[in-house]
């Protein structure tokens, strides 16, 4: 069986790869950051750690998850013909709670209760992360506050409901275009005020080191498992590998597992939305530029002063 | 250090200032604004009124879309400012245009990404150009100011330093050898906003700088009240205000009264 795949591919000492990452923070948070990552390396080091998590992710969260293909999704599109063309899925969505989003959530969730925090906050967009922190939360015993805009509660109200049997305190969020940015900087001030006993878990491939690493590592499973079952299922490596990407985690976590498959191309396909024009989109890799944001220096959509645009 | 100011001639501004408020009794007063708010135009008019009434240092907030560490009057504020179409350019440019008429030192206050946007060096340049005494990034923290701190010294410009009741001791001193004109120490955890009281920690969080620099200390976060100016005052050279100050801004809004409100309040502050 897969497991998460720790220390592989770490960044730099700030926190960098390559040329982005690092820790774009408050100096309020720096303390609260450097525990963090001390209480992560410790974690991912620790045998009992990465037990209690391989049992829920093979009990609980239902893995491995299924690659399965789709034979005649592949006809239709082609007219009836397949001409060898073959499409497999990683059916993330078979996992409990419907997203990838629970493999982080519980990861982080058992980091959170190791280092003695007992009060987790989170952003959510269309609600999938804070439906997975709520449920990682109910199963640790652990107080959970959901920071979400007030535009996606309205355009996501079964999973606030979702969230609210779960336990967790859903906050709406007001300020600038009420979505998943404004959820996050929320959170992020809830952390700011409340460090000593507040674990903040975020749920995308953003924020400051050792956010990145973590997600990627608690989403490596999909990776990993997908190149073990593509090579039984189909006897060889993919040609491609295609991945939504928004925040990108799940991006990440399945591109982890085929980063030293020189003959695997990865692909991560972002929302067009009606074109690349600015507010009309969300494509911050094809359509936006490095910047600061949240604490990471990564792509994101900006005007000329700096400012962060709308998405579509 | 030493030589790059001997360098640039005359002694800093931020540093001639507190130098005579060591000098002088009573407490240093720092006041922020967002720049922008309401508009530029108007921004021009509070920072002379600012330094009518007897700011020592005075702030200028860059509003940025972001505003990750401030708390909901100062959010509200970089809403209206950049509504009215602010950026980092045409603050810098109000900074030009106020730096003969304004005697107080100007550090410009700003997150990362619009200082990144216009380039840390086209910035550098800038900010001399205009007459900026120092610079605060919130989200720079010591340990990728580097660089740019080396850029705004060459240039006779200051770095401000955050410093929070979570800052390690071994951070401190590093925040006292890199940090120039004051270090800004927050007293409390959380996002900027007016509190009725001072938070607990914030005598001892000046102790604790007092004991690793002479560098200037100014204290912030919460600060609202002459009485919290005076308390300030007994264990750090200056007090900064903020959110309460854009509070009466926001109060004031575009009504013709907006100067004269201003200069009450920070009379009374200093009172």
């Amino acid at each position: 069986m897969c497991r998460p795949v720790f220390g592989r591919r770490d960044p730099d000492a700030r926190g960098y790869f390559g040329g982005y990452g690092g820790r774009f923070v408050p100096e309020t948070l720096v303390a609260p950051i450097e525990e963090l990552t001390a209480g992560y390396y410790g974690a991912r080091a620790d045998a009992a750690f990465q037990r209690e998590l391989e049992e829920l992710l093979l009990h609980y969260v239902g893995r491995p998850t299924p690659l399965y293909e789709t034979r005649r999704l592949v006809a239709d599109a082609r007219g009836g013909r397949t001409d060898g063309v073959r499409i497999l899925l990683k059916r993330e969505d078979l996992t409990h709670t419907g997203a990838h989003k629970i493999n982080n959530a519980l990861g982080q969730a058992l980091l959170a209760r190791r280092m003695g925090k007992r009060r987790i906050v989170a952003e959510t967009g269309a609600g999938q992360h804070g439906v997975a922190t709520a449920t990682a939360c109910a199963l640790l015993g652990l107080e959970c506050r959901v920071y979400m805009g007030t535009e996606d509660m309205r355009r996501q109200a079964l999973n606030v409901v979702r969230m609210q049997l779960l336990g967790a305190t859903v906050h709406g969020v007001e300020a600038g275009s009420r979505t998943l940015k404004d959820a996050i900087n929320e959170a992020m001030r809830d952390w700011v005020a409340n460090v000593s006993d507040t674990y903040y878990l975020l749920g995308s491939a953003l924020g400051p080191h050792p956010y990145p690493l973590m997600v990627r590592e608690f989403q490596s499973v999909i990776g990993c498992e997908a190149r073990r079952q593509i090579l039984d299922q189909v006897g060889r490596l993919p040609d491609i590998v295609v991945a939504c990407v928004g925040g990108g985690s799940n991006a990440i976590g399945i591109f982890d597992g085929f980063i030293d498959d020189a003959s695997v191309r990865l692909v991560g396909v972002e929302a067009g939305g009606e074109r690349i024009a600015p507010g009309r989109h969300a494509a911050r890799f094809d359509g936006g530029s490095v910047g600061v944001l949240q604490g990471t220096r990564t792509f994101i959509l900006q005007d000329e002063a700096g400012n962060i645009e709308q998405t579509h | 250090m030493s030589r790059l100011r001997q360098a640039s001639g005359a002694p800093r501004r931020l540093a001639a200032t507190f130098a005579r408020l060591r000098s002088q009794p009573g407490p240093g007063l720092v006041t922020y604004i967002t720049a922008g708010d309401p508009d530029l135009d108007r921004t021009e008019g509070i920072l002379r009124a600012l330094d009518r009434a007897g700011a020592d240092v005075i702030e200028v907030g860059v509003p940025f879309s972001d505003p990750l560490a401030d708390g909901p009057v100062i959010q509200r504020a970089t809403e209206r400012a950049l509504a009215s179409g602010t950026t980092l350019v045409g603050v810098l440019d109000l900074v030009r245009r106020v730096r003969t008429a304004v005697t107080a030192p100007i550090v410009i206050f700003s997150y990362a990404n619009p200082i990144l946007r216009l380039g840390a060096e086209q910035f550098a340049d800038q900010a001399r150009e205009a007459g900026v005494d120092g610079v605060l990034v919130l989200d720079l923290p010591i340990e990728e100011a580097g660089e740019f701190r080396g850029l705004l010294a060459e240039r006779g410009i200051d770095t401000i330093l955050l410093l929070s009741p979570t800052t390690s001791d071994v951070r401190l001193l590093r925040a006292a050898e890199m940090g120039s004109g004051f270090l800004y120490a927050i007293s409390r955890l959380g996002v900027t906003g007016a509190r009725d009281v001072l938070a607990d920690g914030a005598e001892q969080m000046v102790r604790r700088i007092r004991a690793v620099s002479e560098l200037p200390v100014a204290l912030g976060f919460g600060i609202s009240k002459p009485e919290h100016v005076r308390a300030v005052g007994q264990w750090a050279d200056a007090a900064v205000v903020g959110s309460a100050l854009v509070s009466v801004i926001a109060a004031a809004g575009t009504s013709s009264d907006l100067n004269t409100r201003v200069e009450e309040y920070v009379r009374w502050l200093k009172s």
